[in-house]
């Protein structure tokens, strides 16, 4: 039997150094069980097989190579994603162009980062890497898991998870196109028309290239990588996820979307969406959060840490997002807030940091709820994740334990400078709320009026 | 990889033509094309050697080797008395012979940021390395003295400064240096400034659109030439015509790879298309070998190694046991970036050496410290020799001592990974160099060229485009480095400090960082030392060299 | 009520940002806080009633009855003293990416005499928003240059600056610092230091002119003085009659800042210390009192634990110094409580933690004979809570600042009743 599972065992390392990332097996026996789609259930185990939940109930008896989690006491939740973050990428943001549709920053994945263990640290397993908001149409983002320990950058990957790209309105791409380069953008008119003329030019270019594959014409079209990608949201290929905060401009892009037949959008920070909740929902728009801010720049001065609640309450699926190496370290704690402003039942309040996000990101049917047969993705905390006093003990992507807070040696860099000792002191500046502005800041107010 | 390179005979009648042209009487012509080395320990490649034997080298090849040749009556007699007889090295990817920019670096006025001039952006594939290449550069020299005979040169710049030339490092003009032009498409992660492609995300999407827009655009004009009646005609671009030869793969991509994550990406970037790509300039291989491995790529390694370990800096900021962990973590790290070579060797995966972040006199204190990591000095060899000959697609007539090859040949007189050994000898396709030897001198002697000379306080003046800047000089020891701290006259409150010390045979550069009305600027310091005397220059980038000069005020008491 | 709201939000989209105080007008009187628990620091929950009134703490006691009173029912609730955030620019910024509202930087490195008190906006949008979670006192802190001006505490509630000054005042010192600015910071570690050192040269000159100034001004030749502001507002802190509110967060930079401290024979404060937690020795020896935070914050080295500034606060603590918590923050005051809670969870305890956003402040900044705690003769500071204040889940239920009733509204409560139901 046991000669079995090791060959089983592998068989499937072997499989693992060809572009599969690694699986393992783990089993939480006792814990109080969190898992968003059925309910709470105490006492119980889970089991996880080759990176999957094999199994859900009480007294699993473990084999005899299995490590076990002993979870008496503790909750135990699905692994926490946060929709928007810019971890474990070097660049953020190709400020130069109000359109940059080609630009990836899944080309740019960085295992090293060490915000990306500090974000397991708080039980996130899944973040979605976002191109910024300087531009009205940005890049294509990047859904990874956390497997900290791996190098490869294809590796950090969720495989098949669907393409999304990001979009921005308001005051970041208007300050940096129009103020900053004096071209259009420079208005929330001109926003509007920025879309509008992307796409047109998507179209043309799907109907250019189709011509051609029917051999309707001989010369091949000239091939444009912008204009592909635009063609593949047109198309709903990739998924928009959109930088937006006040009520008339989400209203606009949902308008434009119509025109082209986009039915699908994720707005991000979304700060008055509470403002324009039914139309999200009719629209079937999601919409992903913070859980307090506001007043750091003019189009978010009107808002309310009620939003989440608002939304939810109106039936557009929210979540609550990091857009902070800080802030990811918590969400657990920035989902509890919407019980403080909103009172949302302990279950809502999880949803928007586990399922919700995965519906947005296309991922709902591989992770965010505790169910068989779903990746095993799962944090575990001493207290109620929703209480302030939470404290995640173990979080574990695809079975592999990546982070124990009994085995955690302080220093867990992975990269290591070999001329430095002591890594530099960061004095710390209060909260950066422009995360989304990172590396933009010399195409700002070059023209000053 | 296509090899096309020049008929070599027809390459050194250029060169004999050219010699015969103009009467110099400042000149004594050779006698004779003919050379003949007498009794050398011939390494004949990697992993034979002849023991002591004879080479005939004539018009620049290598006519004859064996064991007790008889020489002929009209060739020079070189007696090598037992010295060492290597193929001359090959360096696989540098700038050498592209002088700096001189251009400015002030940021491009372009209307649309999004829409620069190609040039502006970085992307000029179409230019070549030879075209910038200056034969009288000093660095082309240095690199000939280092025991080089052959380079493969990539243009400076951005994203896709141009194409490669392999050249060989003698000829009196670049053009006779050509041995293979347009041989190589050279791109790099690095972003315009200010404009598209800014970041490497820009970078990469943009390489991605180039490339298949050559593609097609490549399609376009083969299905145009087949027929051309009633289709439009397809518009001649230079940029897209230059990368052709890589869409059609026969042409090979270098580029620079530093650290382990830029070789993962530059993988996933070719991985689609399948071009041949060499990852070059590499420093750090961490968690990348396994790829390395299964792509069965190739690899030129930075000759840049990490700074020795130094005591830790003065900083406190850390309770004891930490910071005994940290040193632990940075001494492993160390030692695993000076291993990487031992590994590749272990792991059978085929490198060379590039110069582009690194001085060619690094190159033998380096390569000792990696032979001490475990890198055999076969594979050293081989790393200079037969694997850049290969990578280069020119191991035909370069790499080893065989008949009918390249006459590129050193003559060292110890074994070369020896840390005795000197050169003595480097012939480029036949053309002798002998080395000077400079004299050791004795610490603190006559000559005045020993690192305690140098201790003390000298006084400097600047030629600053006619104006003199004076100032002193304070050298002193810290620990076994130097430390080197000096005020200007004319602001005497502030002391400026060097850093990036290097001391060799009474050369001494460092580095300084001074306020530039608001920016800084880094100025490269080169200084000869002569008893109480030294004479060197400033330089900074895209500038011309300052001419200094200094004397010795005072040494320390003893 | 609702139609109110939509009144009021109107108003403010078309007039105006700063005019309205737009939530419904705070009161005084006298309050009784009935049946009810009270929180007291160092003999946990008593039953008793509280009693307020000419905004002060008239009486706690059991089964108070007082027929002038206004009753507040308080059953199953807990009686809090009003939270302190030890460092904030609450009331000095209103919107942060509109320079023009924003008054807590000064041109100029050495404006300690810039007072943040005098740029108070009573009306500012952040006020309600961040008393509301139980916040009724914060230290309102200039920024910039090396003496960025004089912080001042005030109460969150008021329609002038001195009607909330909460009797505490202190120049700010940011200590030079030898760790770098930020991500983008590429100074090598030499000119780091060489940075440090000549800011140190130049806060030695301007201390020993400002004590010279102090000297002369206390002596005969006082009228011969030309008056200098900037070395007058120093004089307190010379004198050693007020503290100086010195930040610093790097190691090397606390312990240099220490002998720079009694060297000079100051009474600091010292502000921020992330790495305090590795030189709690010296502190302690030299008995410093700390303002630490935010706590929810990253470490300041990718080498650090990951928890380093959750377990900062707790750590100090329990070496045995008076440390009290701040959020650092403008229109987020509103966490301390969770920042506070982190830190209770990380090592503090609820109670110690509770210490530092009440009593400690209080006692750091002089002023705990009237701040702090529920106890009579106090300050009427007061929340009241249906259970833990730091947990997210509790709902402040009432909330008193310098004796006035405070509404519990805010922009945030109004927006949330207007639109859950469009």
């Amino acid at each position: 039997m046991l000669k079995i599972t090791k060959i089983a065992l592998s068989i499937l390392f072997s499989t693992c150094l060809f572009g599969q990332s690694e699986t393992g097996d783990v089993l939480i026996k006792n814990g109080t069980l969190l898992t968003i789609t059925q309910g709470d259930k105490e006492n119980t185990d889970i089991l996880i097989r080759n990176g999957k939940i094999a199994r859900i109930q009480k007294d699993i008896q473990p084999t005899n190579d299995i490590k076990v989690i002993d979870a008496t006491g503790m909750f135990v939740m699905p692994g926490i994603i946060d929709a928007h973050s810019h971890i474990g990428i070097d660049a953020v943001n190709e400020a130069t162009n109000p359109v940059t549709a080609e630009v990836w920053v899944g080309d740019a994945l960085d295992p090293y980062d060490i915000n990306i263990y500090r974000a397991l640290a708080g039980g996130v397993t899944i973040s979605h890497a976002m191109h910024g908001s300087a531009n009205a149409i940005g890049g294509q983002c990047e859904t990874i898991k956390h497997r900290w320990g791996v190098e490869d950058p294809e590796q950090m990957r969720m495989k098949d998870a669907p393409k999304t790209i990001k979009f921005a309105l308001g005051e970041n791409p208007i300050r940096v196109h129009g103020e900053g380069s004096r071209i259009v953008p420079n208005t929330r008119m001109g926003m509007e028309q920025v879309f509008r003329n992307a796409f047109e030019d998507g179209k043309k270019y799907a109907a250019e290239w189709d011509q051609y594959s029917k051999g309707l014409s001989k010369m091949a079209p000239e091939y444009n990588i912008r204009k592909e990608t635009l063609a593949g949201i047109l198309s709903g290929e990739i998924m928009i996820h959109c930088h937006s905060y006040r009520a008339d401009e989400i209203l606009m892009l949902m308008n434009v979307l119509e025109d082209y037949g986009v039915n699908k959008i994720c707005f991000q920070h979304v700060n008055e969406g509470f403002k324009v909740a039914p139309e999200l929902a009719k629209f079937g728009a999601y919409a992903s959060v913070f859980s307090d801010w506001w007043a750091y720049k003019f189009e978010v001065y009107y808002s309310t840490a009620y939003n989440a609640a608002i939304l939810s309450k109106n039936g557009v699926v929210t979540s609550i997002n990091s857009d902070s190496r800080e802030l990811i370290r918590h969400l657990f704690h920035e989902a509890a807030k919407t019980q403080k402003y909103g009172n949302l039942s302990d279950n809502d309040a999880l949803k928007l940091i586990t399922f919700n996000p995965a519906i947005q990101l296309g991922i709902d049917d591989r992770v965010g709820s505790l169910e068989k047969n779903k990746e095993g993705d799962v944090a575990i905390f001493k207290n109620h994740p929703l209480s302030i006093y939470a404290i995640p003990q173990y979080t574990i992507v695809d079975g592999i334990i990546r982070f124990d807070i009994n085995n955690d040696n302080a220093d867990m860099r992975i990269d290591i400078d070999p001329e430095e000792i002591i890594p530099s002191f960061f004095e710390s500046s209060t909260h950066n709320h422009d995360n989304c502005m990172e590396g933009v800041s010399e195409f700002l107010f070059e023209h000053k009026h | 990889m296509k090899i096309k390179f020049f008929p070599i005979a027809v390459f050194m009648l250029l060169i004999m033509n050219k010699s015969q042209a103009q009467i110099d009487y400042n000149n004594v012509p050779e006698v004779t094309q003919k050379i003949f080395i007498n009794d050398a320990n011939i390494q004949k490649n990697p992993s034979t050697n002849l023991g002591i034997g004879d080479i005939l080298i004539e018009d620049g090849l290598i006519k004859q080797v064996g064991v007790q040749l008889t020489p002929p009556i009209d060739a020079k007699i070189i007696e090598a008395d037992s010295a060492y007889a290597y193929a001359a090295f090959i360096d696989a990817m540098s700038h050498i012979g592209i002088p700096k920019s001189d251009e400015k670096r002030k940021r491009p006025d372009v209307k649309f940021k999004g829409f620069p001039p190609n040039k502006v952006a970085g992307i000029t594939p179409q230019l070549k390395a030879s075209s910038f290449i200056e034969h009288d550069d000093a660095s082309i020299k240095s690199l000939r003295e280092s025991g080089f005979a052959i380079a493969h040169v990539v243009p400076r710049g951005k994203m896709l400064p141009g194409q490669g030339s392999v050249i060989s490092l003698s000829g009196s003009s670049s053009q006779d240096m050509i041995i293979k032009d347009n041989y190589s498409m050279f791109l790099q992660f690095t972003g315009a400034s200010g404009v598209y492609p800014n970041t490497i995300i820009g970078v990469m999407a943009k390489w991605k659109d180039l490339y298949y827009k050559a593609h097609y655009h490549n399609k376009n004009l083969q299905s145009y030439k087949i027929n051309s009646s009633g289709i439009k005609r397809p518009k001649e671009d230079k940029v897209l015509n230059a990368l052709i030869p890589v869409t059609e793969k026969s042409m090979p991509v270098f580029m620079k790879t530093n650290k382990a994550k830029d070789i993962f990406r530059a993988i996933a970037l070719q991985e689609s298309t399948g071009y041949p790509l060499v990852l070059g300039d590499v420093k750090q291989i961490g968690g990348a070998e396994n790829k390395l491995k299964e792509k069965n790529l190739t690899v030129l390694l930075s000759v840049g190694l990490p700074k020795a370990e130094k005591e830790e800096k003065k900083d406190s900021t850390i309770t004891d046991e930490s910071k005994k962990a940290l040193m632990k973590r940075k001494k492993e790290s160390y030692t695993a970036y000076l291993s990487q070579a031992a590994q590749l060797e272990k792991a059978g995966i085929p490198f060379a050496f590039s110069f582009l972040s690194s001085k060619p006199k690094d190159l033998k204190t380096n390569i000792q410290k990696l032979i001490k990591h475990g890198l055999s000095t076969e594979a050293s060899l081989a790393a200079l020799t037969t694997n850049p000959a290969k990578i280069l697609g020119i191991d035909k007539i370069a790499g080893t001592i065989d008949k009918g090859k390249l006459a590129n040949i050193i003559l060292t007189d110890n074994p070369y990974f020896e840390k005795k050994s000197r050169i003595k000898y480097v012939f480029v396709e036949g053309q002798m160099t002998e080395i000077k030897e400079v004299k050791k001198k004795k610490k603190g002697g006559a000559r005045g060229k020993g690192k305690e000379n140098l201790i003390g306080k000298w006084t400097y003046s600047v030629d600053v485009f006619g104006t003199q800047q004076t100032g002193n000089l304070t050298i002193s020891e810290d620990g076994d480095d130097l430390k080197i701290e000096f005020i200007a006259d004319s602001n005497p409150d502030e002391i400026s400090e060097g850093r990036d010390i290097t001391y060799e045979d009474g050369n001494l550069t460092y580095v300084v960082t001074v306020d530039g009305g608001g920016q800084e600027m880094d100025i490269e310091i080169s200084l000869d030392f002569e008893g109480d005397q030294f004479t060197g220059t400033a330089s900074m980038e895209g500038m011309e060299s300052l001419p200094m000069e200094g004397n010795k005020i005072s040494s320390p008491e003893k | 009520m609702k139609l109110l709201t939509i009144n009021f939000i109107l108003c403010f989209a078309f007039f105006s940002i700063s005019n309205a105080q737009q939530i419904t007008k705070a009161t005084t009187g006298i309050f009784l806080l009935k049946n009810g628990k009270v929180y007291t620091h160092d003999n946990g929950v008593i039953k008793a009633d509280v009693l307020l009134q000419d905004g002060e703490i008239k009486e706690v006691a059991e089964m108070i009855e007082h027929p002038g009173a206004k009753k507040f029912d308080c059953k199953g609730m807990t009686i809090y003293p009003g939270m302190i955030d030890s460092g904030t620019k609450i009331g000095l910024g209103e919107v942060g990416a509109v320079s023009l509202t924003q008054d807590h930087n000064e041109i100029g490195e050495f404006t300690p005499h810039m007072e943040a008190l005098t740029a108070v906006n009573p009306n500012s949008v952040n006020i309600p928003v961040n008393r509301v979670n139980g916040i009724t006192t914060a230290l309102t802190v200039p920024s910039g240059g090396r003496f960025p001006g004089t912080a001042a505490l005030i109460n969150l509630n008021g329609y002038t600056p001195e009607e909330m000054y909460a009797n505490f005042k202190g120049v700010v010192f940011n200590f030079p610092s030898s760790g770098k600015r930020g991500r983008w910071d590429r100074r090598s570690d030499e000119k780091i230091k060489k940075d440090e050192e000549k800011a140190r040269k130049k806060i030695n000159d301007f201390w020993e002119k400002a004590k010279l100034y102090a000297k002369i001004h206390s002596s005969a030749k006082r009228s011969d003085l030309d008056y200098n502001p900037q070395l007058h507002a120093l004089m307190p802190a010379v004198n050693k009659t007020a503290p100086l509110l010195i930040e610093v967060n790097k190691k090397s930079d606390i312990l240099s800042a220490i002998k720079w401290v009694n060297k000079n024979d100051i009474k600091a404060i010292f502000t921020g210390v992330s790495e305090g937690y590795l030189v709690t020795d010296s502190l302690v020896k030299y008995n410093i009192p700390i303002i630490t935070g935010p706590i929810l914050n990253n470490p300041s080295r990718a080498s650090d634990h990951y928890n380093t500034a959750y377990s900062n606060a707790g750590k100090m603590q329990k070496a045995g110094l008076i440390v009290a918590i701040r959020t650092n923050e403008t229109e987020n005051v509103r966490n301390l409580p969770y920042n506070a809670g982190f830190a209770a969870a990380y090592g503090m305890g609820t109670e110690e933690a509770f210490k530092a956003v009440t009593i400690n402040p209080a006692k750091i900044f002089g002023i705990s004979d009237k701040y702090g705690s529920i106890e009579r003769g106090k300050v009427a500071n007061i929340f009241v809570a249906d259970g833990d204040p730091f947990e997210t889940k509790t709902k402040i239920k009432f909330l008193f600042i310098n004796g006035y009733n405070v509404p519990l509204e805010s922009r945030h409560t109004y927006l949330y009743d207007e639109f859950l139901e469009r």
